[in-house]
């Protein structure tokens, strides 16, 4: 079932956030990142940097890891009738199939085709998703793997309220280990 | 026979809010514009496809508003968005 009460829920999350607060890049060198530590018996946070996480190690601690890698997900294509479109990938639901987000109010039918980079990609509308908040597509390909298709064709997702990516400048968008080998035992 | 089209230059970024309208960004000049619900579909139609009067046509079928009116409001829409540079025109067949 639809949600009907869509803007009722985005409203709660609302806030007033100053601009002046919003980090537009991350700080160089990167482990001068603020970090909370928070005392688990008295409830207190520390207000630390990154590179102090090993004065809070002891011998036997378990570091988790964020080695995710962020990928462009932001297609541009043709519609079926040949208008602009531009679509992002959300969540993979099987091999071929995305959950996609759709930057137009008019959203794709059922059964319409697109085309991104000249037909490289071809992706078949499947339904609008249970939320109502974009379509599943089957992507279709012309001899690239999809994953290696997306990397050459698509963009990185940028929320409007950041400063534009410059050329060269997609790294900042990863976690410091997203290609990182980590083996860490005992310590 | 050409006929004159609008699509969206590649410095102008956008998105559809939970209210169905479009939040714009002119990542060269950092300028936002907030259309309302007729410029949202305006804007959704200058994709490379429609003219001017297929775009008037469907302001038209969609919000009650007069013919004259609608013709205005299209043409001032283009006209800005031309002199920001977000669109650029191209003649098709």
């Amino acid at each position: 079932m639809k949600n009907d009460n869509s803007s009722t829920i985005t409203n709660e999350f609302f806030y007033d956030l100053p601009p002046e607060l919003i980090a537009q890049r991350p700080i160089r060198p990167r482990d001068e990142a603020h970090m909370y530590v928070l005392d688990r018996v008295t409830g207190k946070r520390i207000l630390k940097q990154v590179k102090d996480l090993s004065d809070f190690l002891d011998s036997g601690d378990t570091v988790v890891i964020n080695n995710t890698k962020v990928v462009p997900t932001v297609l541009m294509g043709k519609r079926q009738n040949g208008g602009q479109i531009t679509i992002r990938l959300v969540s993979r639901k099987s091999e071929d199939v995305w959950d996609c987000a759709v930057n137009s109010p008019r959203i794709p039918q059922k059964g319409e085709v697109l085309s991104f980079g000249d037909g490289i990609i071809e992706g078949h509308v499947l339904h609008e998703n249970q939320q109502g908040t974009g379509i599943f597509v089957s992507f279709e390909l012309h001899g690239t793997p999809l994953f290696e298709a997306i990397t050459k064709l698509g963009k990185y997702f940028h929320p409007l309220h950041l400063e534009p990516l410059k050329e060269n400048e997609s790294e900042i968008l990863q976690t410091v280990d997203h290609d990182a080998v980590i083996n860490i035992s005992g310590t | 026979m050409t006929k004159t089209v609008y699509q969206h230059t590649d410095h102008v970024d956008w998105m559809v809010g939970a209210d169905k309208t479009i939040t714009l960004k002119d990542a060269e000049a950092d300028w936002f514009f907030k259309l309302n619900p007729v410029a949202t579909l305006i804007w959704d139609l200058l994709d490379g496809t429609s003219t001017e009067d297929e775009i008037v046509n469907s302001v038209l079928e969609n919000f009650d508003i007069d013919e004259e009116t609608a013709r205005r409001d299209v043409a001032d829409f283009i006209e800005q968005a031309v002199d920001l540079n977000l669109i650029e025109t191209e003649e098709v067949l």
